[in-house]
């Protein structure tokens, strides 16, 4: 009795120790992002010599949507002849396959690549598949629906005139932000993570996150690093890693904005979260002992790194220590350590350091100009009640995939948008 | 027992009332939309002049009656005032002489023909010259726009943008203000700005290492470069080509005989001195810093230079 009890405790005080490190990330950024040195992304860099780009559009089901993605990449102001589209029809049953047929036949840079029959589902299979056939030195890659401007594929490219980039990252807006609650949590949570988590980490050099989406790759690179992992849900933080560990660097480009849909409802909110949770963890397992013994990364980088690889399993584990705290106050043990010190760590943490994500959410709001959704800002407890419950049940999946190496569906997340 | 009930409804309370402003605003919906994205916006150098000449030709186009107000007896010539439409509406002066008496003008001032300033001059709003412009006196202007070719013999400043759309020469002191766009920019007195685009920008007429017959021993770096730290190339003991570009996050120090074929960026500073050139003729290339960049003795550039702080060039 007296190991457990010994072993409850001290969860709780590596519990303790984690989330205090959390909270110092959280203010650390914040601070930054609001006072700090800001890095210059690229896109002062007028050039005419521009790389040759493959735009990748991986779609499944996509009527609703892929006319506005292809109608604003057709419009696009990069150089045609150093431009070509493969929007890839990953066994589409809906009129996906003929919409993109319609604009193969109109524009001669489209060139669709369908998939059906035994190729496996997935984003990471497609964009497999798609890397095969793309002529692109550089590959940038929409979700289909997303909303990209003119200039954004000239602002994301240019980044790779620099040798170190190996990908770039613009960041993404809701567009349907005010449809409902659900609608408006997310597009301040976005703000957050990209106007001041994404932001701080480009200026401090640690580990700016490739996201899959409104973003891009040097192609050469990472046929070289083996492409992506069919096992792995998200590819994006799995090339993250992958670039990082190689030496490599992602830059972001705050000012490359597009907008996307975000989930309108809470079904679709909760599959795609438990998606993300369970693609991120898989990437956690594969690259946690990596990143600790990397040569080509910084002491702060692999501190930056090894929290942005454990972010999903954080939910977990506060659950884990909410069932802990239960079973200590039921043995009677909850004095874990007496001290005013200590006490006076519960009373800052509870004033301060509850507040963390909040700070870093209301900075980014202001930033913006946003001011009046900063009243939205405690409605986010319930949202993150929502989050712990399904990351937790993804970071169960990933270990149930590690385990029994099952075969991965992928799951898409459903479109709002009428056509 | 009301002690009970008193003690759950002060407790319920407290627990909601973190949430009201967020119940006020989700209801009120004072914010619901997206931050908003220009999706046809795209990085053009020239962009402040060409759109306010844009809006000047398209509200005289839209001009159906000139409104003319009554004559000043300070002017030398009657200047003829138009009520414009341009963001707002409000009072041009146009004139098709140089001879404005005025030293502070509050209107934006349109000048019809080729100007010579010989006089001390302050614009509060834009100053257009449709023809060529030469200041031989002190002028200071919030925005400059110059048909022609614009000639800077005595010290001007400008607060926001110049578009000149031939030839701009510095003979003088010269603060151009955040943008500047010209066909070429002949800087030849001390110039302060944070943007400028052209063709050709040089602070000498002296061939440079570009244009002369190198048959000696060169130094050939090949590629682009990344560099972590801070990096100096001089080129005064051989000539140093480096056909690529240069991207630093430490401050990039630049002299001699040196040319870049590609772009400079740095996220710190940048010297260039004594003879540097960037980019080849014809093409567009950048030297982009954070910080401050220093210009020194001969350079040249084709195409554009920008900082976040502030340019400086002195020949």
């Amino acid at each position: 009795m007296g190991i457990l009890i010994f072993l409850l405790k001290a969860y709780m005080v590596f519990l303790m120790l984690l989330l205090f490190l959390y909270i110092v990330r959280h203010y650390f950024f914040t601070l930054n992002r609001a006072f700090g040195k800001q890095r210059l992304y690229y896109q002062d860099v007028l050039d005419e010599d521009l790389p040759t780009v493959s735009v990748l559009v991986p779609m499944h089901n996509e009527e609703k949507v892929a006319k506005h993605i292809l109608d604003l990449l057709v419009a696009s102001d990069y150089p045609k002849e150093k431009l070509e589209i493969i929007p890839i029809n990953d066994h589409s049953t809906d009129r996906t396959k003929e919409i993109l047929e319609e604009y193969a036949q109109k524009y001669p840079f489209i060139r669709p690549l369908h998939r059906y029959g035994d190729l496996p589902r997935g984003k990471q299979n497609a964009l497999n598949d798609a890397l095969k056939i793309a002529k692109g030195e550089v590959i940038i890659v929409y979700d289909a629906d997303y909303l990209p401007p003119k200039a954004q594929i000239r602002t994301l490219a240019i980044a790779f005139k620099d040798p170190r980039v190996g990908a770039v990252m613009g960041r993404v807006v809701p567009i349907n932000a005010g449809k409902n609650l659900l609608t408006r949590l997310l597009d301040i949570e976005r703000s957050g993570g990209y106007q001041v988590d994404q932001q701080a980490r480009y200026n401090l050099n640690l580990i700016t996150q490739y996201g899959g989406t409104v973003g891009g790759f040097r192609k050469s690179v990472v046929m070289e690093l083996g492409g992506f992992d069919p096992r792995i849900l998200t590819e994006d933080t799995e090339l993250t890693y992958k670039l990082y560990l190689n030496g490599y660097k992602v830059a972001y480009a705050n000012i490359a904005e597009c907008y996307e849909e975000a989930p309108e409802d809470w079904n679709a909110r909760a599959r795609q979260l438990r998606r993300w949770s369970r693609g991120h963890n898989r990437v956690m397992f594969k690259y946690f002992l990596p990143t600790i013994l990397s040569k080509k990364l910084s002491f702060w980088q692999k501190v930056d790194g090894l929290l942005l690889l454990a972010i999903y399993m954080q939910p977990f584990l506060i659950f884990l220590g909410l069932l802990d705290s239960l079973l200590l106050f039921f043995l009677g043990e909850m004095e874990i350590a007496s001290s005013y010190l200590f006490l006076l760590f519960i009373f800052a943490h509870n004033s301060f350091g509850n507040f963390a994500p909040f700070f870093e959410i209301g900075t980014a709001l202001v930033l913006d100009g946003a001011k009046q959704k900063v009243f939205l800002l405690p409605l986010m407890f319930f949202e993150f009640i929502f989050n712990i419950i399904y990351t937790s049940l993804g970071f169960v999946d990933a270990v149930i995939d590690l385990i029994t190496k099952r075969t991965i569906l992928w799951q898409k997340t459903e479109r709002f948008r009428n056509a | 027992m009301p002690e009970v009930i008193l003690l759950v409804a002060l407790f319920s309370i407290l627990l909601f009332l973190p949430f009201v402003p967020s119940i006020i605003e989700l209801f009120l919906k004072r914010d619901t939309e997206p931050i908003p994205i220009d999706l046809e916006r795209k990085k053009e150098p020239d962009y402040f002049g060409k759109s306010f000449i844009n809006i000047l030709a398209t509200a005289l186009k839209d001009l159906k009656s000139q409104e003319v107000e009554k004559p000043k007896p300070v002017y030398v010539k009657l200047p003829v005032y138009l009520k414009l439409k341009l963001n707002r509406e409000e009072w041009v002066c146009f004139l098709n002489d140089e001879k404005l008496a005025e030293s502070t003008m509050d209107t934006l001032v349109v000048f019809t023909k080729d100007t010579t300033f010989l006089q001390n001059h302050a614009f509060k709003r834009e100053l257009v010259v449709f023809g060529n412009a030469v200041f031989k006196n002190t002028c200071v202007a919030r925005s400059l726009y110059v048909k022609g070719d614009c000639l800077i013999k005595a010290p001007v400043r400008v607060a926001r943008w110049v578009h000149v759309e031939g030839t701009l020469i510095t003979r003088s002191n010269a603060d151009l203000g955040v943008g500047v766009y010209a066909r070429e920019i002949r800087i030849r007195g001390w110039t302060t700005f944070k943007r400028a685009y052209a063709q050709k920008i040089d602070t000498s007429d002296e061939p440079l290492i570009d244009k002369e017959n190198n048959t000696g021993r060169v130094i050939n770096l090949k590629g682009n470069f990344g560099i972590t730290g801070s990096i100096t190339i001089g080129g005064k003991e051989r000539p140093v080509f480096v056909d690529g570009d240069i991207f630093c996050d430490g401050a990039a120090q630049i002299e001699g005989d040196v040319w870049i074929k590609g772009n400079v960026f740095s996220q710190d500073s940048i010297t260039l001195k004594d003879g540097v050139v960037i980019g080849i003729e014809g093409k567009v290339k950048s030297v982009v810093a954070r910080g401050e960049i220093l210009i020194k003795g001969p350079f040249r550039i084709y195409g554009y230079i920008h900082s976040e702080k502030r340019v400086e060039a002195s020949p």
